[in-house]
């Protein structure tokens, strides 16, 4: 285990290392990575610049629970969502049997091969972004932050289901970047409170496809309401973890190197 | 080859891409959906019809037309551009009978008219199975005008994006950051009259609403036909302005273009 958080973290500084190399274009591959996330920031504060925004919600705690979102986006974007892109160009290369020679397991070194230099921004816009919002929010829940921290690691969890399954379909069936526009409808659904979505919608998204667990019910518990909605998505993250790994390692076992 | 079987061949070329243009299409409904949550909850929270002069069914409009005009305006000229640059392939245009910016715009063309058949029209089919409720019957004539003004615009500014690569190379990272900046003033995330007076005198300044934004206003009918109320509140007015950027940018393009070809050495990065 220890091993394997060291050769992590290695690889995670390789990249950041190679990517120092043009560092004026990585400091600006930085900043526009964190600015293209504004768009959700930007337009809660227009709805409630021009209106009393959602019911039930400030301000702040909308914005409390966008920065979450891209916390928990920004983290899993930099460790392990590369993978989407990698198996791209890897199939296209046909250059997988690469990984599968090394002496480790082959999601391990295609997740430490896939680690994204320019998304930390993401995460820690994110983490700034939550700080922001929470000292503007007079009164936190410490308990319900302990909760809705755990909440944000099954978020974490959800998101590595999701790179699972991109990564498979793309071995699988077809090479396709479009992807990267489901995540983006996640991310869309994901930056808004639960209330506004319509009861099947809302279940949907709790229940079986648990997009709310990476931001709304982690902001929900930090706010101080904790419900059995972190019970029910939290089950539902890990069948879909299990499900996931079953998947990808049932599809690279069909792996034919050929390229194309 | 004349100009038409340039737009062939680009035709052609896009063909190829039929599947990315098809999953965008299952896509959007998707994100109507949520974007019609989103403002329903808002309007329902206010207890008012009307925000800023939107009715909620003006509003997811809005942001259906603006997006259509966004897609037929789209531009993938800078990064072409800039590619071109950095492998030292721009050599290669140079060689061409036809010019860069002719042949870039042609291909355009091309490509734009292809998301027509396959991203638009779905679109708007699949908008008005799903949302018919929420959708605006809108002004066509001056829209159709306003559009293929908005389309030599944003052609015009995304090419002189490409021609700072002449200058810095790799200019991926920061065609990301304008093309943020551009889509946020051209009004594509929310109707610039939404925003604080001080940032929409900001944006006045610039030709990134008249890529978007005044094209999806005339639509709407936010502008009158006649002159009875003044020239400035009439349609013809954005279109004047709309001209004028067309004419500026096209003479700041040529002049930047031959300062760049100079700085070519052909070598890449």
């Amino acid at each position: 285990m220890t091993s394997s958080i060291g050769l992590w973290l290695k690889s995670a500084l390789t990249h950041i290392a190679s990517r120092m190399a043009y560092r004026g274009e990585y400091f600006i591959s930085l900043i526009s990575m964190f600015v293209l996330e504004l768009v959700g920031p930007i337009f809660t504060y227009i709805i409630y610049y021009n209106s009393p925004g959602f019911a039930g919600w400030t301000f702040y705690q909308v914005l409390l629970l966008q920065g979450i979102f891209l916390t928990v986006k920004g983290f899993s974007f930099m460790s392990f969502l590369g993978i989407i892109w990698n198996s791209n160009i890897t199939l296209q290369r046909g250059e997988f049997d690469l990984t599968l020679i090394k002496p480790r397991n082959p999601l391990f070194m295609f997740i430490c091969q896939s680690f994204d230099a320019e998304d930390t921004a993401k995460f820690v816009g994110g983490v700034l972004l939550s700080l922001f919002a929470i000292f503007h929010i007079p009164a936190i829940n410490w308990t319900g932050l302990l909760i809705g921290l755990v909440a944000m690691m099954l978020g974490v969890g959800f998101f590595f289901s999701m790179a699972l399954f991109f990564s498979s379909f793309i071995f699988r069936f077809i090479r396709s970047m479009r992807v990267y526009d489901v995540l983006e409808i996640i991310a869309m659904i994901g930056n808004y409170p639960k209330s506004i979505y319509p009861k099947l919608a809302g279940t949907l998204f709790t229940a079986m496809l648990p997009i709310f667990i990476v931001a709304a019910i982690p902001a929900k518990a930090i706010l101080g309401e904790v419900t059995i909605d972190i019970l029910i998505s939290g089950i539902s993250v890990i069948v879909l973890v299990a499900l996931a790994l079953y998947t990808w390692f049932s599809t690279i076992k069909k792996y034919s190197s050929a390229g194309g | 080859m004349n100009h038409f079987e340039i737009i062939k061949a680009y035709w052609k070329e896009s063909v190829a891409y039929r599947f990315e243009f098809l999953v965008s299409v299952l896509i959007v409904p998707v994100r109507f959906f949520i974007l019609v949550m989103i403002w329903s909850a808002v309007y329902y929270n206010s207890g008012s019809d009307s925000i800023q002069g939107y009715s909620l069914s003006s509003m997811v409009t809005y942001f259906l037309i603006s997006s259509l005009v966004f897609t037929f305006v789209h531009d993938t000229v800078a990064e072409e551009l800039e590619n071109e640059i950095k492998k030292g392939n721009f050599l290669v245009f140079l060689l061409k009978p036809i010019s860069y910016i002719k042949l870039g715009f042609l291909k355009k063309i091309a490509n734009r008219s292809f998301a027509v058949v396959v991203e638009i029209v779905p679109i708007v089919i699949l908008f008005i199975i799903f949302f018919r409720k929420y959708f605006i019957m809108g002004e066509l004539g001056f829209f159709a005008i306003s559009i293929i003004f908005a389309f030599v615009i944003s052609y015009l500014i995304y090419l002189l994006i490409g021609m700072i690569a002449f200058w810095l190379i790799n200019i991926r990272s920061l065609a990301w950051l304008i093309s943020f900046g551009i889509q946020l003033s051209a009004g594509l995330f929310v109707p610039i009259d939404l925003f604080p007076s001080v940032i929409r005198g900001i944006f006045n300044v610039l030709p990134f609403q008249y890529i978007a934004f005044v094209p999806t206003s005339i639509y709407l009918g936010k502008y009158g036909w006649d002159l009875s109320s003044g020239f400035v509140s009439s349609v013809y007015f954005p279109l004047l302005i709309q001209i004028s950027w067309i004419v500026g940018l096209f003479a700041l393009t040529l002049f930047v273009w031959n300062k760049a070809k100079k700085r070519f050495s052909g070598v890449g990065a």
